[in-house]
């Protein structure tokens, strides 16, 4: 019965169409496309962790270095043969972030101590042996946010399943708590709108070679600025500023985004078998929005089974290279455009990930893995995050 | 700063997977399917690990989705 639960997995896990790689990640309610008899589940633990140092880099102005420790769990159950339900909870624990700043302004919020915790409760239900439908509802709090949304999904296979279409809707009301980067709080709060529609189709290409191909479209309004951030307006007739990490000459102002952004992406993958035991994969992305904020992605990587069926290792690098928004800038010397930004995540840069992750099946019912991704950018933001997680089929 | 320079790759890639999906499409028996029983060809990931590496990228990322490829559910800042 496990084994007949887990191949039943594997093969509607190759239908789900949203299951792509990190940056064509499934939403949501596309994540839990499985059945399983009633009483059956999985119940999953992971442990993430990621730091970054800005090495005096990114944002002169700015200490960027910090730790988050993010635990998140998920537990999937069937109802009934056709009915299933998940629920997910995770955390954000930012041990250290913009010390120094903090230490000057202690009720800034965002990147200063901003702890996060969210939940996910989703329906999914099996229309026919070729349709399903699923739903979700979310809520999740932070220190100076706090956002419910939910969403539906809809997914129909056709041609003996070699192909799968999918259609996924979702929608976010945040309301935001606005206090800036000296810490204050006379603004109140303001709400953001965001409003998704994904498009996904899978394909079995030939008898070693299946892929994904997905386009995503967001509308967001209202409070799109991060409210804490600052940009510097650069007056060299000024005294140094004690508040900038590098005491440059110059006043901070807020900073400020339109009230609306389109943003769009396609995403991509291909994944052939070479030989029993080992695949390769290439995934591409492009993204762009009405901020003139634009990327593309590469993504290869390779699938090795090590040993045994139990184990396996995946090997992968991450290409990015991204155009900064037209608003952002490193500098504003003596000029306070409308809409201005120098949050060093909207700016210019070019990435190259690497990364690798063993997966072990320790049993028929437990999995255990380990994995991590190092990336070098060229702003001098180096990411470094990785997670141990462990699950159980019951 | 040069902006817009990624549309003739975005189109480009684009196409290629298009092509790639399309051109090489082919009716599949089910008796030749075994491939994709194989570990190795799963596209399915853990969820948790999918959620956790959306809020990193998303998070990090001014190009990202945001969590759960939507931009939506809360600061997504660090």
């Amino acid at each position: 019965m496990l084994l007949s639960r887990r191949l039943r997995t594997s093969l509607l896990g190759l239908l789900a169409v949203g299951a792509l790689a990190p940056d064509g990640a499934p939403l949501p309610e596309e994540t839990f496309t499985g059945s399983g008899e009633a009483g059956s589940g999985t119940a999953t633990l992971r442990l993430g962790y990621y730091e970054n140092d800005d090495s005096g880099d990114g944002n002169p102005f700015l200490d960027e270095e910090l730790e988050v420790i993010e635990p998140i769990f998920i537990v999937d159950y069937s109802l009934t043969d056709r009915l299933g339900m998940w629920l997910l909870g995770s955390a954000d624990l930012v041990s250290s972030a913009s010390i120094d700043r903090l230490s000057k302004f202690p009720e800034q919020s965002g990147a200063s101590g901003d702890y996060y915790y969210g939940g996910d409760l989703g329906l999914r239900y099996e229309l026919s042996a070729e349709s399903r439908v699923s739903g979700f509802v979310h809520a999740s709090t932070e220190y100076d946010y706090d956002s419910f949304g939910g969403g539906t999904s809809f997914s129909r296979d056709f041609a003996s399943k070699d192909t799968t279409l999918s259609l996924a809707l979702t929608g976010f009301r945040d309301t935001i708590d606005i206090i800036r980067f000296d810490g204050r709080q006379n603004e109140g709060t303001d709400e953001r709108w965001t409003g998704t529609a994904k498009a996904g189709w899978y394909q079995v290409i030939d008898p070693k070679t299946h892929g994904e191909l997905s386009a995503t479209f967001t509308l967001q309004s209202g409070f799109l600025e991060t409210a804490y951030n600052a940009v510097v307006v650069e007056d060299p007739s000024l005294p140094p500023n004690p508040n900038l990490d590098n005491l440059a000459r110059g006043v901070e102002v807020t900073e400020e985004l339109p009230g609306q952004r389109w943003r769009g992406s396609l995403h991509g993958l291909i994944r052939r078998r070479l030989w029993p035991g080992t695949a390769l994969e290439l995934g591409g992305r492009y993204y762009a929005d009405d901020w003139g904020l634009s990327a593309i992605s590469a993504e290869p990587a390779l699938y090795q089974k090590v040993f045994s069926d139990a184990l396996q290792l995946r090997l992968g690098y991450r290409f990015t290279h991204q155009e900064a928004a037209r608003y952002y800038d490193e500098h504003f010397l003596l000029r306070v455009p409308r809409y201005r930004t120098q949050d060093s995540d909207l700016g210019d840069w070019d990435a190259h990930g690497v990364g690798a992750r063993l997966e072990w099946s320790l049993t028929d019912t437990w999995r255990f893995d380990v994995g991590g991704e190092w990336v070098t950018r060229s702003d001098g933001i180096d990411p470094l995050f990785g997670s141990v997680g462990i699950s159980k089929d019951f | 700063m040069n902006h817009g320079c990624c549309g003739g790759w975005s189109a480009r890639v684009a196409l290629a997977l298009l092509a790639l999906a399309t051109s090489a499409c082919q009716t599949v028996e089910f008796y030749e399917k075994e491939a994709f029983s194989d570990p190795v060809m799963r596209l399915d990931e853990d969820p948790t690990l999918t959620h956790l590496r959306q809020k990193v990228y998303y998070s990090r990322e001014g190009a990202t989705g945001g969590i759960g490829d939507s931009a939506g559910g809360g600061c997504g800042c660090y």
